[in-house]
């Protein structure tokens, strides 16, 4: 299949005064389209890191990134935001929705920032509100939703504008493991019939076994990349 | 991100922050008022002095007067009298080589009493100018100006001079158009078909009240029948409410108005050595009783006006007892500005604190937008937009506080720059406080600056922050 994210000789290094942190240390891997991957390793050890440059939220010290045949590295902060706005969906941990609009508008944030018209806005939201199974929550503002539902809505918020490549770091970190169940299926399956590609970080094994593709790291490097057998389990 | 989408979530983040919001902006609006308040009643001293001008007439004439005597101050300070020099012709032409000045005219100035058909005017200021120069001073709104050797018994009116006509009747002792004329209505229909109709003049009261009384040996004065050549524009107070006859004849019946008078003065203190006395000593006075000199622009003015004084002739113009009094008035307002100035610089600090705290508050939400797609660009806009709604909204209510504030001090008795004012007539419509649309305009438009001047770092602070940075910052 052919790849959509292509990293060649990644490195990054945070510079904390005299002291040198190898955050990654000449990774190469490559991600195929419509796949499930899974950043998987202890605390520490660059996962976020990595997310983070792969979706051009930082630049790497050294090496390529190749994403839709671009290579985002060399783009200008400017440019960035606008391949984020067309190619990348974001899922936080601690949902991040923003407090003032209600799930509504905070699903739509996207389409407003690239633009797009009102009753388009609010035919596409609609849609995925439903797919998330909150479309009677429209009107509630985060503080009247509980974490589950705030990260329904985060999901919904992420694939929006139909986006080439979710990112998700620590989806279920706040929530417990019947809600993560729920959401791993959610995402996965959302993810499969929209044919996205996936890349999940976390370092809970439970939910790697949702992946195609599981990437251990270690300490800034790729320790192994193992296929996990059969399909992935979306939502059976 | 479109426009309107900018706006409806400024708002919302504006509206979630109430109290804060509220504060900032009662910053702006008293910042706003307390300057727009400073200027209006600076303004409505400038209307004052304004209309004031315009009521003495044509600000580029001076006038030299022939008092007798003039008080010098010599460069020592010392105060000294010394006789002033004739005001002749001889002076008229030595004012006309001054340099700036255009042309000088005598002016010799009496009382006459009018009547035409059933109206009557008992007693106006007629003006003898010489036909020649008239146009230098003057311009014709309706018919013309005195002809030279042509108009002997032509009049030509002030613009307000015919208001003075009413019809006679037994209680009927002055004109009810004047009247109205001063409460407002300044349209006034004419009474006097003032070009069709004979005018009667005389020297003598007795022709309006038909109370002549005869002095035995003295023929009473015959009425001069005048003919109305033409109507003036507006030149200020006095030159509206009078009317000009060629001076030759002004003189002339000036002349035998002083005849008369000496004749009565004989007649009555006959037996008195007193009365007799005084009454010969009423001689033809010399030279003119006032002089114009009509200067090339208000710049040459000051300059020609010292150069007459210094030639020992009493001189004025319009604009000089405003001077000294527009002079404090604008260190006064300076002063009110400076205030006013201050504390809208305070609420320009206070919007740009607003909008830090607000980026503090909100990194993280910042991080969140970058990451989900805004341009750079959306959130300078967003920031921005803020700041600007602040500056807007509280210079808008400012602008009605300061319009509340403004009707307070005009309804009042206080008057706070009475000190400058009062010398000036107290006309009706005169104000302490005077909020033009144009200062409305420009305190809305420079309070939005004022957003948008202290917006404009913190905007670009939270479009330079890093989205991951924010994202972690807690
Ligand atoms: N901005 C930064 N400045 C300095 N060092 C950093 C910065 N960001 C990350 N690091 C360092 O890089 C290394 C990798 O951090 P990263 O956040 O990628 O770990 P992680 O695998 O996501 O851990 P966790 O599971 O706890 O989220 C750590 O040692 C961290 O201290
Ligand atoms: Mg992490």
């Amino acid at each position: 299949m052919e790849n959509i994210i292509e990293l060649k000789d990644i490195r990054k290094v945070y510079r904390m005064g005299d002291e040198k942190i190898i955050a990654l240390n000449d990774i190469s891997l490559s991600f195929e389209r419509e796949k499930i991957y899974c950043l998987l390793g202890t605390s520490g050890s660059g996962k976020s890191t990595l997310l983070n440059l792969i979706a051009g939220l930082e630049k790497p010290t050294k090496g390529e990134i190749v994403f839709c045949e671009e290579h985002i590295e060399r783009l200008s902060e400017k440019q960035l935001a606008l391949f984020r706005q067309k190619h990348v969906g974001f899922v936080f941990q601690s949902y991040n929705l923003l407090p003032t609009l209600n799930a509504m508008e905070n699903v739509t944030l996207p389409l407003i920032f690239s633009g797009a018209p009102k009753n388009l806005r609010q035919k596409k939201a609609a849609e995925m509100l439903k797919a998330v199974g909150l479309l009677n929550r429209a009107r509630h503002k985060p503080s009247q939703m509980s974490g589950g539902q705030q990260q329904r809505v985060s999901i919904a918020r992420a694939f929006i504008n139909n986006p080439r490549v979710v990112f998700a770091d620590e989806p279920t970190g706040n929530l417990d493991s019947k809600t993560t169940t729920e959401m791993m299926d959610l995402i996965t399956s959302i993810a499969h019939t929209r044919k996205q590609t996936l890349i999940i970080v976390t370092h809970d094994m439970e939910i790697a076994s949702y992946s195609d593709e599981i990437i251990r790291i270690k300490d800034g490097l790729v320790e192994s990349i193992e296929r996990t057998k059969g399909e992935t389990k979306c939502g059976e | 991100m479109n426009n309107l989408d900018v706006v409806s979530m400024c708002a919302r983040s504006l509206l979630k922050r109430k109290l804060r919001t509220f504060l900032t902006v009662l910053g702006v609006v008293i910042g706003v008022a307390s300057i727009v308040v400073m200027i209006s009643l600076g303004l409505a001293v400038n209307d004052r002095f304004d209309k004031e001008l315009k009521n003495m007439g044509d600000a580029t004439v001076i006038t030299v007067y022939n008092y007798g005597s003039v008080e010098m101050i010599d460069d020592a300070g010392q105060g000294l009298k010394r006789p002033a020099p004739v005001l002749d012709d001889n002076a008229v032409a030595n004012f006309g080589r001054i340099p700036g000045v255009r042309a000088a005219a005598a002016f010799q100035q009496m009382y006459l009493y009018m009547k035409s058909g059933r109206y009557v005017l008992p007693g106006i200021t007629v003006y003898g100018i010489d036909p020649k120069i008239m146009d230098v001073f003057y311009e014709a709104s309706e018919g013309r100006l005195l002809e030279a050797g042509n108009d002997r018994y032509g009049m030509v009116f002030g613009i307000n001079a015919e208001l003075n006509f009413y019809k006679k009747s037994k209680n009927t002792w002055y004109s009810e158009r004047v009247q109205q004329y001063w409460m407002g209505e300044e349209d006034q229909p004419r009474l006097v078909d003032l070009f069709n109709s004979a005018i009667s003049v005389s020297i003598d009261s007795g022709m309006v009240f038909d109370s002549s009384e005869t002095i035995p040996g003295l023929r009473p004065f015959q009425p001069i029948r005048a003919e109305c050549v033409g109507v003036l524009k507006s030149y200020g107070y006095q030159a509206d409410n009078a009317i000009f006859m060629d001076i030759t004849t002004v003189r002339k019946l000036q002349a035998d108005q002083r005849k008369r008078e000496q004749a009565a003065n004989d007649y009555y203190n006959a037996g008195s050595s007193v009365g007799v006395a005084a009454s010969r000593g009423a001689r033809q006075p010399v030279g003119y009783e006032t002089v114009q000199v009509k200067c090339d622009d208000m710049k040459s003015v000051r300059a020609v006006s010292k150069e007459i004084k210094s030639m020992g002739f009493y001189a004025e113009f319009p604009s000089e007892s405003l001077d000294s009094l527009q002079s404090m008035a604008a260190g006064m307002q300076a002063l009110l500005g400076a205030i006013g100035a201050v504390s809208l610089l305070v609420a320009a600090i206070g919007i740009a604190n607003t909008m830090i705290m607000s980026i503090y508050e909100r990194t993280r939400e910042i991080g969140v937008m970058k990451v989900i797609g805004a341009a750079l660009s959306d959130i300078r806009k967003l920031f921005l937009l803020e700041a600007v709604m602040i500056g807007f909204t509280g210079g808008v209510l400012g602008i009605l506080l300061s319009l509340f504030i403004s009707y307070l001090l005009n309804s009042s008795e206080f008057s706070f720059f009475s000190v400058f004012t009062a010398n000036l007539s107290q006309e009706s419509d005169s104000v302490i406080s005077l909020i033009t649309p144009w200062l409305c305009g420009a305190a809305a438009f420079f309070s939005t600056l004022i957003g948008l001047i202290s917006g404009y770092f913190p905007a670009r602070r939270a479009m330079r922050l890093s989205a991951v940075n924010a994202l972690n910052n807690v």
